[in-house]
């Protein structure tokens, strides 16, 4: 039961942080065993929770989405209407804000996973602002492509 | 000399810094400069919607309808000032003779500017 929750929680991890691993850790006994489980479990699910607070896989607000074109980043048209309308109704895939604060009264088009962490394969409405900030953490938490 | 470009970088972001990259601020939702003695970071036109031109250099022309986003020192320890993005491709670079270069950043409106002037002293 505790090894099953573990290998679920580190698989969401991996679905938008492939290389994440939870830490590393020493048990003698069955109980010992089963309580290592319990806290990668605990550690994933706070990963997965702090990435998406951030931008990074789908926010708490994430309901639907529009296929990604491979690594594109451009929109067509029809993409940006739907982004549009997903935004309006369920609002910032991370925030939950329904209107997008941009200029033009555009969503953003969203890739997940970001571009630089791997094969984007879906994306979401995002307000400009979550769009700055993840902008921004991911500069800090830059990887090698 | 002033170099310009014409870019839509991802997320919309721009970050201005010696090319050591220097230590990005830490991102705030709606703030759209952020500094740190090392890296400043400058939020323009949403890139989904059109191009921002950007400019670099230490002749920039600024006409009085633009308006001060920053103003300040910034550690130059290579002599030189690049304007790259999220990923870390450089978009500009200009030589300055200093290890700490007075920055001045320029845009024509406050939110979603599509003209970023960087003014080198």
């Amino acid at each position: 039961m505790a090894e099953a929750r573990a290998q679920d929680a580190i698989r969401r991890v991996r679905e938008v942080d492939p290389e994440w691993r939870p830490r590393p850790s020493t048990y003698a006994t069955v109980e010992g065993l089963i309580r290592t489980y319990e806290a990668e479990a605990r550690e994933a699910e706070a990963r997965v929770t702090e990435l998406a607070s951030v931008g990074v896989g789908p926010g708490p607000f994430a309901v639907e989405w529009i296929p990604a074109r491979g690594s594109s980043r451009s929109l067509r048209e029809s993409e940006r209407a739907e982004l549009n309308r997903i935004g309006a109704t369920f609002g910032c895939h991370t925030c939950g804000a329904l209107t997008p604060g941009t200029r033009s009264g555009n969503f953003v088009g969203d890739h997940q996973l970001p571009i630089t962490w791997g094969q984007p394969t879906r994306i979401f409405p995002q307000c400009v602002a979550c769009s700055n900030f993840q902008g921004g953490w991911l500069r800090q938490n830059k990887r090698d492509r | 000399m002033v170099k310009s470009v014409k870019i839509a970088p991802p997320n919309s972001l721009l970050f201005i810094s010696d090319p050591n990259g220097g230590e990005a601020p830490d991102p705030v939702r709606g703030a759209p400069v952020l500094s740190t003695p090392s890296c400043i970071s400058v939020a323009c036109l949403m890139w989904q919607d059109g191009e921002t031109e950007v400019s670099l250099g230490s002749d920039v022309k600024v006409d009085e309808t633009r308006i001060a986003a920053f103003d300040g020192m910034l550690e130059t320890p290579n002599r030189s000032v690049i304007v790259s993005t999220v990923e870390g491709d450089t978009v500009l670079e200009a030589h300055v003779p200093r290890t700490r270069t007075h920055v001045r950043v320029w845009v024509n409106r406050p939110r979603e500017p599509d003209k970023v002037t960087i003014e080198l002293q």
